[in-house]
Parts: structure tokens; C-alpha cells; sequence
């Protein structure tokens, strides 16, 4: 799992996600966009807009400042909820997650999914800071805000890439294993051999997971940690930034 | 003649507290006048603009522009001035320059025929006509510069706004601008107010020039009663024009001349001295 | 960044695609997408690539300067097709090659299609604000690239970023982003000002030519149909 950009961004090429998971995503993900635009009015738009625009091209520009050896990047999605709002920061993650997929990061079917999940750490983000956290100290808000979005969003992934490889089974591709399934004749055997075989697997694949030192399991924990670690050290060092320098940016009425 | 635009005692406090304000002499714009506003860095130029375009509200004093508060009045006002800002980079919003120059009257939902129509007559206007389907962002500083002010001026306003027109231009594209500010005044009746730190070129550009400096209208006149004013403008810490130094110079060494403000004016002067000087020659070799 | 390059030689290339209307070029992405995705055969996926392979030749869009595009997206499958390999190495290989189609479609079309033109189609079906924003994400990274690489150039000069100094990397980088941020609301707030005295009230219009069809676009929809029905219909040339 070495190299993942966003730590929350679904890499799953186009093809492997079953046709209803990813046009569900896309549909619902569409339809909050749509309702999201319909809110804003005109002196509303005039301002947003542009704005939306440069935290969306800040955030594609973050994302390529390498970090060295580590095989992160930042993806300041907590800090655009923050900054612009949820719902100006959700349809930035559809923005950019849409280019991101011109490139071929993420399947162009997955961009759905990936703003459902990347959404989801900007609204929990900017919720925690704005509402739950109003009263705390900034940098304790951005803290736990950073931390506990970050793992909504993370198992989110999580869920999805592992229901993804049980559900790959029943992709077409599989087809040719079940015809033998009508020759044996025993649907229930076939089906248990086959989630086996899965279970199996990917363990296997987390087992050849190599960090440093560190392997299998603790291969992906470390990387998902120090993900979680650098993001929410860089979003609370920029928030700091913009209380000393521009206070009246983290409560303009920009924010929706 | 009544005022297109009037600035009295303004002052503004902005959201991290700066205070800026602009005390001193009234700051008013005629009907189809050249008005250019020198300062240095910080003197309060672009608050005054600001105010002037409607994109900020006076905490203190007054603005009208043509008898109306700009900030009330915003969409009123801004159908009749023209801006091109120091950075056009961030003016320019079409996915084209046709796009571009186009934006303001696609908004005011102009028919299609009539957008093309002038559109093309501007760009013709500007010589860009064969930039027209370019992206913006792979043109020339120069280039982008044209079609902010194509985008500007496309539908005739007013007022023209321009803050530093002469940045980032080579020599050839400065009096290109100039040429053009100078036809745009005369033949359409645009009224300018344009800043600039280039003092060289403000005698072709202006028929009177403000001073700030400090937040203070230091000076207002003509352009040959301000550029020959050398203590007031250094004070403003502002370079005199080139010409009106070296002949202030020759003036103190003793050299009967007036102080010319532009080439023109410097050549005659020039003409004189030599001729003056080939005279006493001529004399000194009779004796 | 790739997308200045990209767009640079979308804008740039003269073989009969680049000349082509956007709708047919969409057309042909959406077709050859599609193939890849509904396809389950080693030999239809092989085919795919290869006449993907030919249109960046035939369009001379440089290979080697945008394939590596699709190395990043490939070797994400590659998790998945070990899962598959368990299987068989024809299940494991199909999602390899789906995933490197797929990508090379995609970039196949950036690296023809000006991103103006994409958003022009998009603002079809999309709603207006979003395609807005899309347009000034696409001037922004412009603008700001610049500035990004200027700001991290002069904390590299000064000490401040190397590539093996994690810690310094992860100090000063947060002061990078801050500095950038700040000046992109600023220049924000700028352009919304701006804007709003040029009357924009939120739609960015911009045309496109899709009517009428030229000869390059006849031959892309026809590519495009061939491939169409090379896929759903079950081949056998024996």
C-alpha cells in the first residue's frame, strides 16, 4: 500500500468495482452536488466560486510536494472543510478527484466513491471544528478534528477495498470458475472454496506488505498512522499560520 | 463642469485594522479627462481606486461617482467603468481571449451576433485579432495586457480604470498603450484615471496628475506644474522624470532654459542651447 | 505538474484528432472505456492497448513523456491482481490490463483535448457553479504553480527542504502551504472582486463547435462504432 496520495483516495483501477457500487456512488454523489449548487444564489456564487477554485488548486499542488522517502502526500482535505465550509469543500473533492482521474489516479468510475469517502472527512473535519469544538483551544479542534475525520474516512476506504476483493468474486471474470461450479453441480462447496481462497489471499497480500522494518499488518498500520500523524500535524501548523496571520479567513462568510 | 467622480476626506479601516486615508485636497475627475494619480508604494492608490470601483465602503468622508455612493450602488456603477488591474493574470476568466473579451456582454445577455460583432472590432482595435482562440494563460505579459483592456473596453464605458497599465510592457508596447489610452480618450470620450510610478511617460497620458503621498492628496495641476514641482516629488519619494531632472541641473549651472516634461519639449530646448552656444562661438571667432 | 504539460500538448498537436470536435473525441473515451471495462478477455484487452498504442503514434502525442501517467494506476492493480493470481494468472492479468486501459484512455484524451473543451462538454450535464469551478481551478493552478515553485525553490536555496530531512521537510512545508493559501484567498477575494465588476453572476460561458462534423470527426465516430461493435459482438474467427 506504499505511495497512497490522499490517504483516504481509492485507487481501484476502472473495472474491478461492481457496475451498481460505483453508478450508486456517482449517483448520490451527484445528487448532493446538485442540491449543494442549487443553494448557493447569485452574490453567493460571485464569491465562492473563485475561491473554491484556488483551495482546489492548492490542494492538487499539495499533493505533488514530495515528503522525501515517505510514500505520502498531503491532502488537506479536513483544512478545505475548515477554510471554505463543507459544502463548498465536498464539491471541491468532486473537482479534484475528477482531474485526479484525467491522470489515471483513481478509475474515472471511482470518482464517485472517492468523493463520497474524501467528502466525508471534509464534513466531519469541518463540523468538528466549526460546531463540537467551537470552544476549544484551536489547536486541540484541529487536532481531534484532523484525527477523527481521518479515521471515519480511512475505515471508510478500508471497508470499501475489503468489500471490494469479496465482492470481486462475483465479477464477470469469475464467470469461468462457476461454469465449472454447473458441472460439479454443488453451488455451496464452489461458493465456500471460493471465499477461502479470498480470506486466504488477502492475507497473503497484506503479508507481502513490506515498511521499513515492518511487515503485513503492521506494514499498513504504521503507514496508515504516520498518514494520519503527518496530515494532522500539517493542518494544525496551517491553521496556526492563518490565526496569526489572517484570523478573519477562518471566519469569513465565505463558509458554508 | 459637475464631477464624474468625487473623493472627499476618505478614510477606510481595513479587517486586520490598517487605516488608510486620504486627507488633503478633493479628489475630482471631469467628463473626458486624463487623470493619473502618482504615489509611492503604500501612498493609498489602490484604496482609492477601491473606493472608487465600489469595492469598498468609506468608514469615513464620501465617493460618488456619477452622483452615486459606488459600494451602494455597485452593479449600477460598474456597467459604466472599465478596470484593468496591475495583475492581469488574475482579470482574465475566459476560457479563450474571444471568451474572455466576451464575458461582460455574454452576462448582460447581448445578443450572440452583437458579442461576435464587437468583439471582433475591438480585437481589431487592439491588433489582437489572432489571439482570439488562444488560451490565455500561454500569452505574453504584453499580450494578456491587450486583452484585459479589450475586455474592459469592449462595451464602451465611461470610466477606464487602470492601475499600472505600463507594467510588465516592453518600450514598442508602452506607446502602443499609449496610442491607444490617448485614441480611446479623443475619438470615444472615455473619461481615465490611470496609476503609475512611470513618470516619463505621464505627460503623454495626462491632462492633470494627484499627488498623494502618506495618505495625503499632496498636489493636483497640471502635468507641468506637478513634474517640475522636483522637491514635492522626491518627497513623495517618487522619481522625477529623467528630462526635468537633467534640465533642473542645467538650470543651476547656469543655462538659461525652460524644463521641458517631454521629448518634444526637450528637443526645441536642446535646439536653442546649441544654436545659443554656436552664436557665442561665432561671436567669440569675429572678435 | 502534468497538467501544464498536458495541456500543453493538447494544445499543441495538429494530427486529425486534436483536430477534432470535442463530442467525438468524448465519444471515442466513452466507447473504448466502456470496452475496457465490460471486457473479459486477455486477447480483447491486449487489442484495446494496441489500438490505443496506435492512436498515440498516429497523433504523435509523446509516448514516453505521458505513459509513465499510466505506470501509477497499474501498479495500484497490481494489489487486486495478486488476489486475482490466486486464481488463475488470466484473472490476474485481466485486471492489470484493464486498469493500464483504462488510464491510457483517459490520458489518450488530456493529452488531445483541451481541458477548456472537456469543461465545455461537461457543462452540459453538470451544473453550472461546478463547471465554473472547474474553469477557475484550471486558471489557478496556472497562476499558483508558478508561485509554488518559486516559494519551494527559495526554501530549498535557503536549507529548508532535503529530501532525506524528514523532520526539517515537515517543519517548513506546512510554512510553504500557509504562505500559499494566504495568498490564493487574498488572490481569491481579488478575482471574486474582479469578477463581479466584469457582471459575473455565475456561469462562465464558453463555446464549442459540435455541428458541423468535419472528416476527422467522421473518422473517430467510425473508430469508435468499430470498436463498439468489435466488443459486444462475440468474435470468432475460426
Amino acid at each position: 500500500m506504499s505511495g497512497v496520495i490522499f490517504l483516504s483516495h481509492i485507487h481501484i483501477p476502472d473495472g474491478i468495482l461492481p457496475t451498481v457500487i460505483w453508478v450508486t456512488s456517482y449517483l448520490i454523489t451527484l445528487v448532493i452536488i446538485f442540491v449543494l449548487c442549487k443553494k448557493m444564489d447569485g452574490e453567493d456564487v460571485r464569491r465562492k466560486v473563485p475561491i473554491a477554485g484556488v483551495m482546489a488548486a492548492i490542494m492538487l499542488i499539495a499533493m505533488s510536494i514530495p515528503l522525501g522517502f515517505i510514500p505520502l502526500h498531503f491532502s488537506l482535505a479536513v483544512l478545505c472543510g475548515i477554510l471554505i465550509g463543507p459544502g463548498l469543500g465536498f464539491i471541491v473533492v468532486f473537482v479534484i478527484s475528477m482531474m485526479l482521474a484525467f491522470f489515471g489516479h483513481g478509475g474515472i468510475t471511482v470518482v464517485g466513491l472517492n468523493t463520497l469517502i474524501i467528502g466525508s472527512e471534509v464534513l466531519i473535519g469541518a463540523y468538528m471544528f466549526r460546531v463540537l469544538l467551537k470552544h476549544q483551544r484551536i489547536v486541540p479542534r484541529v487536532v481531534l478534528a484532523t484525527v477523527i475525520a481521518l479515521l471515519v474516512s480511512v475505515s471508510l476506504m478500508v471497508a470499501v477495498v475489503g468489500t471490494t476483493i469479496g465482492v470481486a468474486e462475483a465479477l464477470p471474470a469469475n464467470q469461468s470458475n462457476h461454469d465449472h461450479q454447473d458441472e460439479v453441480g454443488d453451488d455451496k462447496y464452489y461458493y465456500h472454496e471460493d471465499q477461502e481462497v479470498i480470506n486466504y489471499t488477502l492475507d497473503e497480500a497484506v503479508d507481502g506488505q513490506k515498511y521499513i522494518n515492518f511487515t503485513g499488518w503492521s506494514a499498513v498500520l504504521t503507514i496508515l498512522l504516520l498518514g494520519i500523524f503527518l496530515e494532522t500535524f500539517v493542518t494544525t501548523l496551517v491553521v496556526k499560520y492563518f490565526v496569526k496571520v489572517r484570523p478573519d479567513l477562518l471566519q469569513t462568510k465565505t463558509n458554508t | 463642469m459637475e464631477s464624474l467622480v468625487k473623493v472627499r476626506c476618505l478614510k477606510h479601516v481595513y479587517p486586520d485594522k490598517t487605516e488608510v486615508s486620504l486627507s488633503g485636497l478633493d479628489f475630482l475627475v471631469n467628463e473626458g479627462e486624463r487623470v493619473v494619480v502618482l504615489g509611492s508604494n503604500g501612498a493609498g492608490k489602490t484604496t482609492l481606486l477601491s473606493h472608487i470601483l465600489g469595492l469598498l465602503a468609506p468608514t469615513e468622508g464620501s465617493v460618488e461617482v456619477m452622483g452615486l455612493r459606488p459600494d451602494n450602488n455597485f452593479n449600477t456603477i460598474r456597467k459604466s467603468i472599465g478596470v484593468v488591474f496591475q495583475n492581469v493574470d488574475e482579470q482574465i476568466i475566459g476560457p479563450t481571449v474571444f471568451d474572455d473579451i466576451a464575458f461582460t456582454m455574454r452576462n448582460e445577455r447581448l445578443p450572440n451576433t452583437e458579442v461576435e460583432q464587437k468583439v471582433n472590432q475591438i480585437a481589431k482595435e487592439l491588433k489582437i485579432e489572432h489571439l482570439l482562440n488562444k488560451i490565455p494563460h500561454y500569452l505574453s505579459g504584453g499580450q494578456k495586457k491587450k486583452v484585459a483592456m479589450a475586455g474592459a473596453i469592449v462595451m464602451m464605458p465611461k470610466i477606464l480604470v487602470m492601475d499600472e497599465p505600463f507594467d510588465s510592457l516592453d518600450a514598442k508596447s508602452k506607446w502602443e498603450m499609449i496610442y491607444l489610452l490617448n485614441k480611446l480618450n479623443s475619438e470615444y470620450g472615455i473619461t481615465l484615471i490611470i496609476t503609475t510610478h512611470n513618470m516619463d511617460l505621464v505627460p503623454y497620458i495626462a491632462d492633470t496628475i494627484y499627488l498623494i503621498d502618506e495618505g495625503k492628496i499632496k498636489s493636483k495641476g497640471s502635468p507641468r506644474k506637478i513634474l517640475n514641482d522636483i522637491e514635492m516629488i522626491k518627497k513623495a519619494n517618487l522619481e522625477p522624470p529623467i528630462l526635468v531632472e537633467l534640465f533642473s541641473r542645467l538650470k543651476e549651472k547656469g543655462f538659461s532654459v525652460n524644463i521641458p516634461i517631454d521629448l518634444e519639449e526637450a528637443e526645441k530646448e536642446l535646439v536653442i542651447i546649441l544654436q545659443q552656444n554656436e552664436q557665442q562661438e561665432g561671436e567669440m571667432i569675429e572678435q | 505538474m502534468h497538467i501544464s504539460e498536458m495541456d500543453h500538448i493538447a494544445n499543441n498537436g495538429h494530427s486529425f484528432f486534436h483536430r477534432a470536435g470535442v463530442l467525438a473525441k468524448m465519444f471515442f473515451t466513452l466507447i473504448m472505456l466502456t470496452a475496457i471495462i465490460i471486457a473479459n478477455t486477455i486477447n480483447t484487452l491486449a487489442l484495446l492497448i494496441i489500438i490505443l498504442m496506435g492512436m498515440f503514434l498516429v497523433t504523435r502525442v509523446p509516448l514516453l513523456k505521458v505513459g509513465h501517467l499510466a505506470v501509477y494506476p497499474a501498479f495500484f492493480s497490481v494489489l487486486f491482481a495478486i488476489i486475482k493470481f490466486q486464481e488463475s494468472l488470466t484473472s490476474g492479468l485481466i485486471v492489470v490490463l484493464k486498469a493500464l486501459g483504462a488510464a491510457l484512455t483517459m490520458i489518450f484524451l488530456i493529452s488531445t483535448t483541451s481541458y477548456v473543451e472537456i469543461f465545455a462538454v461537461l457543462s452540459l450535464v453538470l451544473p453550472r457553479l461546478l463547471v465554473d469551478i472547474f474553469f477557475f481551478t484550471y486558471r489557478a493552478i496556472f497562476i499558483l504553480l508558478d508561485k509554488a515553485q518559486n516559494l519551494f525553490t527559495s526554501i530549498k536555496l535557503r536549507g529548508g527542504y532535503r529530501p532525506f530531512s524528514m523532520i526539517m521537510n515537515i517543519k517548513n512545508l506546512p510554512k510553504l502551504i500557509g504562505t500559499l493559501l494566504i495568498h490564493s484567498f487574498e488572490m481569491g477575494e481579488r478575482m471574486h472582486k474582479i469578477y463581479s465588476l466584469r457582471g459575473y453572476n455565475g456561469h462562465i460561458y464558453v463555446q464549442f463547435k459540435w455541428w458541423p462534423l468535419n472528416s476527422s470527426d467522421i473518422i473517430i465516430f467510425t473508430i469508435s462504432i468499430g470498436i463498439l461493435i468489435g466488443t459486444v459482438i462475440r468474435w470468432n474467427p475460426w
